[in-house]
C-alpha cells in the first residue's frame, strides 16, 4: 500500500542521497548530507507513495497504468493514493486529528512539568523541544487542517464541481504531509546532544543556527509543510476561479468557500518567505553562509522580519477558516439569511489585504527602531476593522434568530465566545506600551490560545460534527457530542483564562520553571488541562462508533441550502448526476420563492 | 492560426530579443559609468525587460484576455 | 458526463492560469532574497566582481530565451523539426549557462566574496537558488525534448511544451532582476 511503499521508497532514496553527497566529497559527520538525503527521502516518498507514477511514466515512454479503481466505498480507499477529492479530504482530516491528538499528548507532557515549580521530569532541554514540538505540530493543524479537510471535501462540492481543478497536485499536497511529522518525531528520537529543537515553532537564530541535528529535522519539516501549504492553496484558488457551476456567480458563492478561497491567496503569496527564511537557516548551517552573523549586515533582526512576514499571514491562514466554517453553520441553525454577507466577504478581502502590514508587531521587544513601533501598532489594531465587521455579521446573524442548538452550533457560537476573549486581549499586545510588559508572558499565550484554539479549532469540531453526516452518510451520537462540547469548552475556559492572569504577574513563556507564588495557578491550570485532554476522548469514541455503526443519515439532516446537502450523503464519485445549475442566494432562509440551485432529477439523469 | 500569423509571431519574437539585447547593454553601460550611472535608471530599464518578457514570451496578458472572455460567454 | 470543465479549451486556460499561480509564488523566493540584499549590504559590490562575464552569462540566458520563444511558435506551427531544433539550441545554451555559473564564477568568486562574508553569501545563496531553478527548468525541457522526439504535441494542443517555456522564460526573468541588483548597482 501507498505508506509502505512510501517509507521503502524513502529509505532508499535517503541512503542514496547520503552516498551521493558522500561521494561527492561532503564531509562526513556534518549535517549536509543528511539534508541532501533528506530531499532524496522526500523524493523517494512521494514516488513510492504514487504521487509521481502519471508524470513519470509518460516521460520515460512507459505506459500509464490504469488509475486505481475508484471505488466511492471502502475503506481501504483513505489508506491509497487517489486523486478523489474527497477521499483526499478524508485522509487530511484524519491525519491531522491523529496529529492534533499528537501534538495534545506533548502539551500534557510539558503541562506535568509545570505542575510545580522546579523541575520534575524534564530538563530544561527537553523541556523546550517538548514545548517545540506541541508548537510546531499544532500550528501544521492549524494551517491545513480544515483548509486541507474541508477545503477538499466541502468546497468542491459547494460550489458544484466534480473535482478539484489539479487532482493530482491535490494528491500531492497531501502526500507532502506525512514527512512533516516524521521528522519532528525524528528529532524526539534523537539522543544525545544531536536531541530535539529547543527554539519554540520560530527557530530564531543565533540558537537556530547553533550544532544539532534535531534542529536541522525541524528546519526541514517545516519548510515541507509550507510546499504543501503552497499546492493545496493553488489549487483552491483556480478551482473557484474556473470550476463554479453556471449561475454560481461571485455574489452567490457560499461563505465557507469565500473563506478558503480568501485565504489562499496568503498561504500562496507569503508561505515563500518562512520557506526563504527558513532556507536561509539551512543554509547558514550547512553550508556556511553568514545570513545571520551580525558582523555581516544581516542578524537575527533579518530572520524575524522574513519569518513575521510570513507568520503574521498565517494566523489570518489559521483564523479565516475558522470564521467561514462560523459564517456557514450560524444562518443554518439560527433559520435567518447571513447577515451582512457582502460586508463579510469585505472583511475576508480586508483582512488579507491588511495582513501583510503588521508583522512588526511581533518584535517590539527585539530591537527594532522606535520610530517603526507607532504605524505598525497603529496598523495591528486598524486590522480589528474588517475583523469586527466578520463578528458582526455573526451577532446579526444569531440577533432575534430561532437557534437550534444542535452540536456543531453549539461549537460555532463557542467561537464566537472564545475570539471575544482573544481579541479584546489581543489590543494589550497590538500596544507597544503594554506589549513591553507582556512580551513573551502567559499572556500572550492565553490570548492566541484564545484565538487560534478558541476561534480556529472550536470551528474545526464544529465543522467535523456539521459535516460528518455528509462525510460519513451516518449520524454521531447528539448526546455525546453535547457532553464533548460542554466539557471541551469548561475546560479550554480552565485552561486559558487564569493564563492571563499568570502572565500578568510575570510567568514567561517557554521557560521550565517559575516563580513559587504561582505554583497554586499553575496546579489548576495543568489539572484543567488534563480534563480538557480527557474530553477528546468522548469525541473519539462517537465519532469512531457512529461511524461504524451510527444510524443512516438523511442527506440534508440539518435544513441547509448549500449545494452539498442536495446530494447524497455519502456523495457519489464526481458528485453530482448532473452539473446543478445556481438560481439564487445561498442562505436565503425564510425567503420565499428564493431557491439556491437546481439539481436535475436524480432517475432521471441515472441513464 | 494561419502561418502568415505565426511568421509575425516569429519577427515579433526577434523585435522582442533586441529591445531585450539593446536595454541590456545600455544597463552594462550605465553601470560601468561609460553612460551617467544611477541606479534608478537599471531599476527602471530591468522592470521595463522583465514586463517585455511577460507580454511577449509568456503571454501573460493573453491569458488574463482568455480568460475574461470566457467569462463574459 | 461533459462539462465546460472537462472541454480542452477551457482546461488549457484553467492550467495557463495554475502556472502562473505558481509563477507568482515562485517568485516570492527571489523578492525575499532580492530583499534581503538590500537589508544586508545596501548597494555595496565589491570591486573585483566580473562584470563582464555577467553581461556575458545574460546573453547567453537572453538567447535562449529567444529560441524558446521560436521553439514554442515553431509547433504552434506544426513544424516539429523547427521545434526540436530551437528546443536543442535552448537546452545548450542552458547548459552553457549552468557551466559557466558553477564551474567559473563561483569558483572565482570564492576568492574574493568567500560564504562566510556578506556579499558572498548574498551572491552564492541567489546565484544558487536561481541555478536551482535553471536545472529544473533544463530538465523539464530535456523532457519535453524526447517527448517532442517522440511525435507528442500537436499545433491544437502543445501545453506540456508551452508550459515549459514559460517556465524557462520566468527563469529568464529572474535572472533579469538577479543580474543588475547583484552585478550592476553599486555605490
Amino acid at each position: 500500500m501507498s505508506w509502505i511503499k512510501g517509507i521503502l521508497f524513502g529509505v532508499v532514496g535517503y541512503l542514496a542521497g547520503y552516498w551521493l553527497s558522500i561521494s561527492l566529497g561532503v564531509e562526513r559527520g556534518t549535517e549536509a548530507p543528511f539534508a541532501i538525503g533528506y530531499v532524496f527521502f522526500f523524493a523517494g516518498w512521494l514516488l513510492g507513495a504514487g504521487v509521481w507514477d502519471h508524470w513519470a511514466r509518460s516521460w520515460f515512454g512507459l505506459e500509464n497504468k490504469t488509475p486505481p479503481t475508484k471505488e466511492s466505498h471502502g475503506w481501504k480507499r483513505y489508506f491509497m493514493f487517489s486523486t478523489d477529492h474527497k477521499v483526499i479530504g478524508v485522509q487530511y482530516l484524519v491525519t491531522f486529528a491523529l496529529i492534533f491528538f499528537l501534538a495534545g499528548a506533548f502539551a500534557m507532557a510539558f503541562r506535568y512539568e509545570l505542575m510545580r515549580p522546579g523541575r520534575d521530569w524534564l530538563s530544561p532541554k527537553e523541556f523546550n523541544t517538548v514545548m517545540s514540538t506541541h508548537g510546531i505540530l499544532m500550528i501544521a493543524v492549524a494551517v491545513s487542517a480544515i483548509i486541507g479537510a474541508f477545503g477538499n471535501f466541502v468546497m468542491p462540492i459547494q460550489i458544484g464541481a466534480e473535482d478539484m481543478a489539479f487532482p493530482r497536485i491535490n494528491a500531492l499536497s497531501y502526500w507532502t504531509t506525512p514527512p512533516v511529522v516524521f521528522l519532528i518525531l525524528g528529532a524526539n528520537l534523537l539522543q544525545g546532544a544531536d536531541y530535539g529543537f529547543d527554539f519554540g515553532w520560530t527557530a530564531y537564530p543565533p540558537l537556530s543556527t547553533v550544532a544539532g541535528l534535531g534542529k536541522l529535522f525541524f528546519l526541514l519539516a517545516f519548510m515541507t509543510l509550507g510546499l504543501s501549504s503552497i499546492l493545496g492553496a493553488l489549487n483552491i484558488l483556480i478551482t473557484v476561479i474556473r470550476l463554479r457551476a453556471p449561475g454560481m456567480t461571485w455574489g452567490r458563492l457560499p461563505i465557507f468557500t469565500w473563506g478558503v478561497f480568501t485565504t489562499s491567496f496568503l498561504s500562496l503569496i507569503f508561505t515563500q518567505f518562512v520557506f526563504t527564511g527558513l532556507f536561509m537557516v539551512v543554509l547558514d548551517r550547512v553550508a556556511g553562509t553568514a545570513f545571520f552573523a551580525p558582523d555581516q549586515g544581516g542578524g537575527a533582526l533579518l530572520y524575524e522580519n522574513i519569518f513575521w512576514i510570513y507568520s503574521h499571514p498565517a494566523v489570518y491562514v489559521m483564523i479565516i477558516p475558522g470564521f467561514a466554517i462560523m459564517l456557514e453553520i450560524l444562518p443554518t441553525f439560527a433559520r435567518k439569511p447571513l447577515y451582512g454577507y457582502k460586508w463579510a466577504i469585505g472583511g475576508f478581502f480586508g483582512i488579507v489585504a491588511m495582513s501583510a502590514t503588521v508583522w512588526a508587531h511581533h518584535m517590539f521587544t527585539s530591537g527594532m527602531p522606535d520610530w517603526m513601533t507607532v504605524p505598525f501598532m497603529a496598523a495591528t489594531e486598524f486590522i480589528s476593522i474588517p475583523t469586527g465587521i466578520i463578528f458582526l455579521s455573526a451577532l446579526g446573524t444569531i440577533w432575534m434568530g430561532k437557534l437550534r442548538l444542535k452540536t456543531p452550533m453549539l461549537f460555532a457560537l463557542a467561537v464566537v465566545f472564545n475570539f471575544l476573549i482573544g481579541g479584546l486581549t489581543g489590543i494589550f499586545n497590538a500596544d507597544v506600551a503594554t506589549d513591553l510588559q507582556l512580551h513573551d508572558t502567559y499572556w500572550v499565550v492565553g490570548h492566541f490560545h484564545y484565538t487560534i484554539v478558541g476561534g480556529e479549532i472550536f470551528a474545526l469540531f464544529a465543522g467535523i460534527y456539521y459535516w460528518f453526516p455528509k462525510i460519513t452518510g451516518r449520524m454521531f451520537n447528539e448526546k455525546l457530542g453535547k457532553l464533548h462540547f460542554w466539557w471541551m469548552f469548561l475546560g479550554f475556559q480552565a485552561v486559558f483564562l487564569p493564563m492571563f492572569w499568570l502572565g500578568y504577574n510575570g510567568m514567561n513563556r517557554r521557560i521550565a520553571d517559575y516563580i513559587p507564588e504561582l505554583a497554586g495557578t499553575n496546579m489548576w491550570v495543568s489539572a484543567s488541562a488534563f480534563l480538557l485532554g480527557a474530553s477528546f476522548l468522548v469525541f473519539i469514541y462517537n465519532v469512531v462508533n457512529s461511524w461504524v455503526r451510527g444510524p443512516q443519515a438523511a442527506n440534508n439532516p440539518w435544513g441547509a441550502r448549500t449545494l452539498e446537502w442536495q446530494i447524497e450523503s455519502p456523495p457519489i464519485e464526481h458528485n453530482f448526476h448532473q452539473i446543478p445549475t445556481v438560481t439564487g442566494h445561498p442562505y436565503d432562509y425564510g425567503v420565499e420563492g428564493s431557491v439556491h440551485a437546481v439539481l436535475a432529477p436524480q432517475a432521471e439523469a441515472a441513464d | 492560426m494561419t502561418t502568415e500569423n505565426n511568421t509575425n509571431l516569429l519577427k515579433r519574437g526577434a523585435y522582442v530579443f533586441l529591445s531585450l539585447a539593446v536595454l541590456t547593454i545600455l544597463e552594462f553601460f550605465i553601470a560601468t559609468g561609460r553612460v551617467a550611472a544611477s541606479i534608478p535608471l537599471m531599476a527602471l530599464i530591468m522592470i521595463g525587460k522583465a514586463a517585455l518578457v511577460v507580454q511577449y514570451y509568456m503571454h501573460l496578458g493573453k491569458t488574463l484576455q482568455m480568460d475574461a472572455a470566457e467569462a463574459h460567454e | 458526463m461533459s462539462t465546460l470543465a472537462h472541454d480542452s479549451k477551457y482546461q488549457l486556460v484553467t492550467r495557463r492560469l495554475g502556472l502562473w499561480l505558481f509563477i507568482l509564488s515562485e517568485s516570492m523566493i527571489f523578492i525575499a532574497l532580492l530583499f534581503t540584499r538590500f537589508l544586508m549590504q545596501g548597494v555595496y559590490r565589491p570591486e573585483e566582481l566580473n562584470q563582464t562575464l555577467g553581461l556575458g552569462i545574460t546573453t547567453i540566458l537572453l538567447i535562449s530565451s529567444f529560441t524558446a520563444n521560436r521553439a514554442e511558435v515553431r509547433i504552434a506551427q506544426g513544424d516539429r523539426t523547427g521545434f526540436l531544433r530551437n528546443l536543442a539550441i535552448t537546452i545548450i545554451l542552458g547548459l552553457v549557462f549552468l557551466v559557466v555559473v558553477v564551474a567559473v564564477e563561483w569558483p572565482e568568486a570564492l576568492h574574493f566574496a568567500p560564504p562566510s562574508t556578506g556579499y558572498g553569501t548574498l551572491f552564492f545563496a541567489i546565484t544558487g537558488m536561481h541555478a536551482f531553478h535553471v536545472l529544473t527548468g533544463l530538465i523539464i525541457l530535456i523532457i519535453i525534448f524526447f517527448q517532442g522526439k517522440r511525435g507528442q504535441y500537436s499545433p491544437e494542443d502543445h501545453w506540456g511544451a508551452e508550459s515549459g517555456v514559460v517556465y524557462w522564460h520566468f527563469v529568464d526573468v529572474v535572472w533579469i532582476f538577479v543580474y543588475p541588483i547583484l552585478y550592476l548597482f553599486g555605490p
